[in-house]
């Protein structure tokens, strides 16, 4: 629809210019992603210091525990995440497909009412219409904000790839494709089997944890890999070994990773086989992690880095070591006689900010790291920064997931089992006293990683004004397109 | 073309059998399950609750409450949640038929409560929680649970005193100033009915089936519902 304004119609495109045709939503993403960072930090960092000093902002009901926590994840995932995700997707496939952007001035608008929706959700759940459903906690009437912005951004970032001259051949384009298609089917469906038309009963937790799966399993997972997929070889100068068993990889994925969710169900007033199925998803996405360690471990360990001028590859490689720690939790963690102890803990949400903080967000920055320069034609304001936003992000992470692991173990061997010979559980107070210096310990790595958020949020815009950005770069990326400008469109 | 058709239709595919497999299936086998009428009462369980405790499981989701309670119990013999007294038989998919919102929880920070309202009854239950909300450290010292003291109104007493006022239930030093008394909220009285309303402790047939057979020296000992 907007191909005589595409450039890249008739000539293949020049790095060049694809990336100028990328400048102004990349930005936009970049910029949003990182303020919505900043968001979720400070209130992770609320509610990790609320576990154990309660009485922390305790008397304002919008900032109660409940709350903080499902809006920090809000803010985390559809904030930063998908950002972050939409910012390496269109430029992965702009630059895999060789295609340019069409129309950037019509994505920038699309990029603001989703951050809208997402301001919406987060000051909704501190408002109290939050729907205390972990990873969907956003009120439904932010939904529908969410999916239409989507779609408008899940098609731009499509039409790239439609415009571009290289079809689906790169395992990338593979899981970046993948990922854009399946995310708008499991956020709608799960809509509208949970809020528009609910269904009854305890299928509402098998849709939920769906849809949780799917998030990370069918989203931010594929992303990150396709991610890595590109940016080893790219930053390394050297082919993905073996790369021909990725799409084993691939499709094992595509295909257990909806199901491997019910494993969390374990013990749940929900029909056995369901749990069986999620078990059996779970052993069956070893392939795909067996694949990605023979793909992505040889790579990184056999080349050295030629073309990182901004320091991602160590991102890059702090992701993959937490990529196959993770995967090997999920495989534990589902095994029921591991979930009977290790259910209900501290360990749970460890493994998730293994995968969210660990996995996910170590390959967006990365990636952001190196694209960010490509855009805006300019280094880095500060590699120093950048350094010390990489170290307190890897100290942080580790305190952060060290910490809830150990406690959580604790937490459910004391809780969730009896010692030899003993009659009765000790009672959960004392339980929870025990766990103190490991919630201390979580609030110093969510410290952690707020100063280094923070660090990496002030090097993104001193290294905008270093481009003149702020408005130069709407203009130039609107002067190849015809758009006169808008308010929306300028970057915040 | 024909390779990339091939690639979207997978992709397709692999998405639509995990929501059949997973979602649909489920919801064909007990979408639709209805209550269970017992012939030896003559009742349908579970039981619809008050419509006042209804406005209390909004304010349970509101306030975020399932991020540190769980609403499910597992069978005696997976964890010990028995022993703890959270309830001695498991929870079954039936009990939540009549729950507009499902909200199983899946953090266990604090006690379960699926079955809270058979261990708090009646004024004591409610006293309880009203002492609970208004200060956890009153009830349960060294909890981590935070205040709830927003729900509650410190207002001047006009007239009579209000049949509601609580403040003989705190100690004397949250005691207001004379003259004034602590009214729970709306909110804050449809919250403890919703945990009052906790308490749907009917034997299912179907948790009988999977009552795992405990050893003899156990068999007398009643789990839970103090």
């Amino acid at each position: 629809m907007a191909s005589q304004s595409n450039p890249s119609g008739t000539s293949p495109s020049s790095d060049e210019s694809i990336d100028a045709s990328l400048r102004a939503p990349v930005s936009y993403f970049a910029a949003s992603g990182a303020g919505w960072l900043l968001v979720g930090a400070v209130l992770a960092v609320i509610s990790s210091v609320k576990l154990h000093a309660p009485q922390f902002l305790g008397d304002l009901e919008c900032l109660t525990y409940g709350r903080t926590t499902g809006a920090g994840n809000v803010a985390l995932l559809y904030g930063w995440g998908f950002n972050a995700a939409f910012a390496l997707s269109v430029w992965l496939l702009a630059r895999l497909s060789r295609g340019s952007l069409p129309q950037p001035a019509l994505l920038m608008i699309a990029i603001f009412f989703w951050n809208l929706g997402v301001a919406i959700g987060t000051v909704g759940v501190l408002w109290g219409d939050g729907t205390s459903l972990e990873a969907l906690e956003l009120p439904s009437y932010a939904a529908p904000i969410l999916f239409v912005a989507y779609a408008f951004i899940g098609i731009w970032i499509f039409q790239v790839y439609q415009f571009g001259r290289i079809k689906p051949v790169y395992l990338s384009q593979w899981y970046i494709l993948a990922a854009l298609f399946w995310f708008p089917w499991l956020f709608s469906l799960a809509e509208i089997m949970l809020f528009i038309d609910p269904v009854r009963g305890t299928v509402q937790s098998i849709v939920h944890a769906w849809y949780a799966q799917g998030l990370s399993h069918l989203w931010f997972l594929p992303i990150a890999l396709g991610g890595l997929y590109y940016f080893l070889p790219k930053l390394l100068n050297r082919p993905i070994n073996n790369y021909p068993i990725g799409v084993y990889g691939f499709w094992m994925l595509a295909v257990f990773g909806g199901w491997a969710g019910l494993a969390r169900l374990s013990g749940a007033p929900v029909p056995a086989w369901v749990v069986s199925a999620g078990v059996s998803g779970t052993l069956m996405l070893i392939v795909t992690w067996v694949v990605t360690a023979i793909n992505l471990v040889p790579t990184r360990l056999s080349g050295r880095s030629s073309n990182d001028s901004s320091g991602s590859l160590r991102f890059f490689s702090v992701a993959i070591l937490a990529l196959f720690l993770w995967a090997a939790s999920t495989v534990i963690l589902s095994l029921r006689s591991v979930a009977e102890i290790t259910q209900f803990t501290l360990v749970l949400p460890a493994q998730s900010q293994l995968f969210f903080l660990g996995v996910f967000s170590f390959v967006a920055l990365g990636g952001l790291y190196h694209l960010v320069p490509r855009i805006l034609g300019t280094e880095w304001n500060s590699r120093a920064l950048i350094s010390a936003h990489f170290w307190l992000s890897v100290v942080g992470l580790v305190i952060g997931v060290a910490a809830l692991t150990v406690g959580g173990i604790k937490q459910g061997f004391q809780t969730n089992a009896l010692g030899g010979g003993q009659e009765a559980p000790a009672s959960l107070l004392s339980v929870m006293q025990q766990l103190l210096p490991y919630l201390s310990s979580q609030t110093l790595a969510a410290t952690l990683l707020l100063v280094g958020h923070l660090l990496f949020a002030v090097n993104l815009m001193l290294t905008f004004r270093k481009a003149g950005c702020c408005c130069c770069c709407i203009s130039r990326s609107s002067a190849s397109t015809g758009f006169t400008g808008s308010k929306e469109a300028v970057i915040r | 073309m024909n390779r990339s058709l091939f690639f979207y239709l997978g992709v397709f595919a692999a998405l639509a059998l995990s929501w059949i497999g997973v979602v649909m299936v489920n919801q064909i086998s007990y979408g639709r399950m209805t209550p269970e009428l017992d012939s030896n009462d003559g009742v349908s369980y579970p039981i619809p609750i008050s419509g006042i405790a209804e406005q209390g499981r909004k304010v349970y989701r509101d306030l975020g409450c399932a991020t540190c309670h769980t609403q499910q119990i597992r069978r005696p013999g997976y964890g010990i949640d028995d022993k703890h007294g959270w309830g001695d038989r498991q929870s079954v998919a039936r009990e939540y038929v009549n729950d507009p919102v499902v909200m199983l929880g899946s953090q266990r920070l604090g006690p379960d409560l699926r079955y809270i309202g058979a261990r708090k009854e009646g004024q004591d239950g409610r006293d309880w929680h009203i002492r609970h909300l208004y200060d956890s450290q009153l009830t349960s010292p060294g909890s981590m649970m935070p205040s709830y003291r927003f729900l509650f109104e410190t207002k001047k007493i006009l007239g009579e005193r209000s049949h509601r006022a609580i403040q003989q239930l705190l100690p004397p030093e949250a005691q207001p100033a004379p003259g004034y008394e602590i009214v729970p909220t709306d909110r804050a009285e449809a919250l403890v009915a919703y945990l009052l309303s906790l308490k749907d402790t009917h034997a299912y047939p179907e948790a009988a089936n999977v009552f795992v057979a405990k050893p003899a020296s156990e068999a007398g000992a009643e789990g839970g519902h103090k």
